[in-house]
């Protein structure tokens, strides 16, 4: 990830496809390692960890959605209302049974998942935009569902307090202990996703967004890999949902509505169709840019305003300047944020002699 | 080891394209194809392929036979791993994956031990797709394409290959001695007008076919050949009798 | 080469404004009040009318010399109505030390309710946020100061009895509420009262978000024909609601609204001041500019030399901002006095908010009384009434059908 290869002279095709390239990817794996699982926690402040379990958080839903639209090439834009259903699931799940978390949390992503088939059904026979009006016509029945079925949504507020998570007695009720229950997802998330789209599944997954009817023709059962893709996908989604209950402690529907599948598209846009770290990329870059703009508004700001007009000025600002970044990313690599880095590495890896 | 009885092909439940149309290909044989653009050559193959569904067309008549077996009305994954494959008009590679991702792809309904032989199966008849095994397809040039996309196919193994316009890219070639190199390679040839067979035969004697020579491979009487003006005019006056 | 240096440029660009990452100028005697607003999200009308309140309020007491010698610092985070940027916004709230936050939002409310109390820091959630927060003992730092929607439900219920000269009894209410949690919340109290009051009540939903009611007002209008209306709408729905009744003929005076669908720009919109006569609306803050506070605000702008902010004239959110502004000084002041003077903490502050009693501000916050058992006040509301082209108080501070809404209360504790 952050190195330069040379002399690298592999004879055979298991090394080639190995996850770590090059020896050193294996040290830079362990130094992430080390600063995620150690310094980080103890060296910055709670509420820098508490965006950063905003972010991991987000990292596993953008990796599922990207699964989706990025690798399989189904545009989808009900990803908001699968959360929900692992979020209600799961939720149900710990308050009525009274089932610990690493039981509620697979099955609130099996049942996300159950509901990603049904909810991608239509993509046997549509695509592009038609599939998008379909999977938001999904968000909107899920949505509704909820809000109308107490048996799901538990009661008139169609929100559900759930304890917060415990592992051998120990129990997840800090922004720093949290940060490692979350961090264990993420993580889980991104080595699955690496996994994933080097498998036989993944591949499959590219040739029919690339071109489907070659990839039938090859012998993929594209109608079965577009209903898994939804399916993985969608337990993901399902997982984050969960991951969002146990850190806010309730379930609620109207924290998954339409906007926030909006907002997922938008990190797999920003971040890369189509890569693991795009994913990532993205999910940083839509939590942390509005923190960041805002905070630097705020230092600079202070120089020219009092407090109350400062408060006008930011947030009216902050979505100008946000959606001006974008646009400006998008402008310098429409292919995201994953290709910018991708260019940057390779620059440096032919450095000094570009040609 | 192919049979086809008399099929017709509809699409849009409107629009008849073939009008029975038979063909019989030998195991170890290869058949060739021939007929004028909007012919129904595409038409035919994908409807053994089983794709034509994706395209709104169905077979309503007839029978496709693969050993033995009937395959109208399969789809064209499952045909895969009967054996069938199809190597379509233009170069369709997964532009994203690498050639020899495109390749391990191209053995999806195989087992791994397989894969890796009909990898070193592939790069042996193409030499050039080995060089370029770690490039992303989209980058490969389009004869290379071609190559992969015909890779690809074998990699599942198949005991019949559709070849839709296989030399398209690969090397430059006057269209005319399409036809002539095809009935070079073929054992069998069939031609096609109008979504019917309208004339078949041994590959060699329909090279001696005096219509045939004057339609695909430009040549007169004589074997003198005539010009490209002429022939065109030619052909747009007469008709086989169908 | 040139591409490569804009790109890296883009990237300097986000490192260097993350960097810039939190100043704490800790200075000596000051407060730190979070508030979480919406001024760029679906509520932006309210969010950018009211904050402007509290942040005025806050600028006039601190112009006054601080609360007891304290000097008040705002920090104001826009949350967009999104619930993972209020999570945010409650942990730098924490990290710069603030002693209570206003909420914003209910979903928003309702994702902190429980990082409130474990980080034991107080939020305001005045009008809005789920109404058995009113239970101090289940919700201990969760504030719904002024009137729930369970509140508004029985206020609303007994103020159209006075309407209807004094019985219920046979009498028809039509509902029309705004289908998502927070719309549906009143109807358990609704349902109540109409088995008790002996009166028929239907309920109509409208979907989000709510620019679109037609069917539901013919529905009323044209087939249930009741004889009062309590509507509960957000956003742009009030307005469409006025508009609509008004074009099928309903008398508005027959037509009671909760607190989010009360606003002087809700009216306006509708087709102005003067086609709304008759429209009633409950209140939990002063309306109009006839208080105290608001002239002390004018005179301190015109200190400044500068003209009292145009926010102003929208006095029925523009108030609600210094309402929640002047509770939460008032809770800072008791944390103070309590500690005599020295530096209270989150909790010091928790308990000042509970021990509110009597205070009023010339008649701008009702006469609530607030108790560690009670976290709303005891739901106190007016009622306010267009009447000749403005807004006019037509019934003062009051508590409708209490003991119904106390057992809701008990219930609901009882259920968890």
């Amino acid at each position: 990830m952050f190195h330069r290869e040379s002399g690298v002279f592999k004879t055979t095709y298991g090394a080639d496809m190995a996850l770590y390239p090059l020896p050193i990817a294996k040290w830079t794996v362990v130094a992430l390692a080390v600063i995620f699982v150690v310094i980080i926690p103890l060296s910055i402040h709670e509420y820098y960890l508490s965006i950063l379990n905003l972010i991991f958080i987000a990292i596993v839903g953008a990796l599922g959605l990207n699964i989706l639209v990025g690798y399989t090439g189904q545009i989808s834009i009900g990803h908001g209302a699968f959360m929900s259903v692992g979020a209600y699931t799961a939720a149900n799940l710990a308050v009525k049974l009274g089932l610990p978390f690493w039981i509620t949390l697979p099955a609130g992503g099996l049942m996300a998942a159950l509901f990603g088939v049904i909810v991608g059904m239509p993509s046997l026979r549509i695509k592009g935009l038609y599939l998008a009006i379909a999977t938001l016509a999904g968000q909107l029945i899920i949505e509704w569902t909820i809000n109308r079925v107490p048996a799901i949504s538990g009661g008139a507020q169609a929100s559900i307090q759930v304890d917060r998570p415990s592992l051998f007695g120990v129990s997840f009720d800090t922004q720093g202990s949290l940060y490692y229950f979350l961090l264990f997802f993420a993580v889980l998330a991104i080595i699955a996703t690496l996994n994933l789209v080097r498998s036989r599944i993944g591949r499959a997954f590219v040739a029919v967004r690339d071109q489907d009817i070659a990839a039938e023709i090859i012998g993929i059962n594209i109608y079965r890999y577009k209903l898994l893709a939804f399916a993985i996908s969608s337990f993901y989604a399902g997982v984050c949902g969960v991951l969002y209950t146990y850190y806010f402690g309730i379930a609620n529907y109207e924290q998954f509505q339409l906007i926030v599948s909006i907002d997922y598209l938008a990190m797999i846009i920003i971040g890369g169709l189509g890569s693991v770290l795009g994913s990532i990329f993205g999910a940083v870059f839509v939590t942390l840019l509005p923190i960041a703009i805002r905070i630097f508004m705020e230092n600079v700001g202070a120089l020219f305003f009092t407090t109350a007009e400062m408060a006008n000025v930011i947030s009216g600002l902050r979505l100008g300047v946000f959606g001006g970044l974008i646009i400006f990313f998008l402008i310098v690599e429409p292919e995201g944020l994953n290709r910018l880095w991708s260019n940057i590495r390779s620059y440096f890896r032919v450095w000094p002699f570009s040609y | 080891m192919l049979s086809i009885n008399n099929i017709e092909v509809v699409y849009d439940r409107v629009i008849l394209v073939l009008k029975g149309v038979s063909i019989e290909v030998r195991e170890g044989s290869i058949t060739t194809l021939l007929g004028a653009n909007g012919a129904g050559k595409t038409t035919t193959l994908k409807a053994i392929s089983g794709v034509l569904r994706s395209e709104r067309g169905e077979v309503t008549k007839g029978a496709i036979e693969l050993a033995g077996r009937r395959i109208d009305g399969m789809r064209a994954h499952e045909m895969t791993k009967l054996g069938l494959v199809q190597v379509f008009e233009g170069r369709r590679v997964f532009e994203h994956l690498t050639t020899e991702e495109n390749l391990i792809a191209g053995g999806h309904v195989r087992d791994k031990a397989t894969v890796k032989q009909g990898i070193d199966m592939v790069y042996s008849y193409f030499p050039r797709l080995k060089e370029r095994r770690q490039q992303v397809a989209g980058y490969l040039s389009g004869g290379e394409q071609q190559m992969l996309a015909i890779g690809r196919a074998l990699m599942s193994q198949p005991k019949v290959v559709l070849l839709d316009e296989p030399s398209l890219g690969l090397a430059p070639m006057l269209v005319e001695q399409n036809a002539a190199m095809a009935l070079t390679v073929a054992d069998h040839g069939y031609v096609m007008e109008n979504g019917r067979i309208v004339l078949e035969g041994q590959a060699d004697k329909l090279r001696d076919n005096s219509d045939i020579k004057e339609f695909y491979l430009g040549l007169n009487e004589g074997g003198a050949r005539k010009s490209y003006h002429d022939t065109k005019h030619y052909k747009r006056r007469k008709r086989w009798l169908s | 080469m040139t591409r490569f240096v804009r790109s890296w440029l883009g990237v300097a660009a986000t490192t260097a404004t993350l960097a810039f990452g939190g100043s704490q100028a800790f200075a000596q005697k000051e407060l730190v009040f979070g508030l979480q607003c919406d001024r760029t999200g679906p509520t932006a009308n309210v969010g950018t009318v009211l904050c402007p309140g509290y942040q005025d309020y806050i600028a006039l007491i601190n112009s006054k010399g601080g609360v007891e010698g304290y000097k008040i610092k705002v920090l104001e985070i826009d949350n967009e109505y999104k619930v993972p940027p209020a999570m945010e916004a409650h942990e730098r709230f924490k990290k710069e030390g603030a002693v209570l936050e206003g909420l914003y939002g209910t979903p928003q409310t309702a994702a902190l309710n429980k990082k409130l109390e474990e980080d034991k820091i107080l939020g305001t959630s005045p009008g809005f946020g789920t109404a058995s927060a009113a239970d101090g003992k289940r919700f201990p730092y969760t504030f719904p100061i002024a009137a729930s929607y369970w509140s508004q439900a029985g206020a609303a219920v007994a103020f159209a009895k006075e309407a209807l000269g004094g019985s219920l009894k046979g009498k028809k209410i039509a509902f029309l509420f705004y289908d998502n949690p927070a719309g549906k919340e009143p109807l358990p109290i609704l349902e109540d009262l109409a088995k008790s009051e002996g009166f028929d009540m239907r309920t109509f939903a409208v979907p989000a978000p709510g620019l679109e009611m037609g069917a539901q007002i013919l529905d009323i209008t044209g087939r249930y024909k009741p004889d009062y209306i309590i509507t509960h709408l957000f956003g742009r729905a009030p307005s469409v609601s006025i508009k609509e009744l008004k074009g099928k003929g309903f008398p508005l005076s027959k037509v009671v609204a909760f607190v989010w669908g009360s606003a002087e720009s809700d009216i306006i919109a509708a087709g102005g001041m003067g086609l709304a006569e008759g429209y009633s609306t409950m209140q939990f803050a002063g309306v109009g500019k006839d208080f105290p506070v608001i002239k002390d605000i004018e005179a301190m702008y015109k200190a400044q030399g500068k003209a009292p902010p145009k926010e102003m004239d929208s006095t029925v959110y523009y108030n609600r901002g210094i309402f929640i502004a002047a509770l939460h000084v008032e809770a800072a002041r008791n944390a103070i006095k309590a500690k005599g003077g020295a530096m209270p903490t989150s909790e010091d502050v928790k308990k000042g908010m509970e021990a509110i009693k009597g205070f009023t501000l010339g008649g701008f916050v009702p006469p609530m009384e607030l108790t560690p058992a009670d976290h709303e006040g005891g739901g106190w509301v007016q009622i306010w009434t267009v009447k000749g082209g403005k807004l006019v108080k037509v019934k003062d501070w009051f508590q409708g059908n209490r003991p119904t809404i106390q057992k809701h209360l008990a219930a609901d504790a009882s259920k968890s």
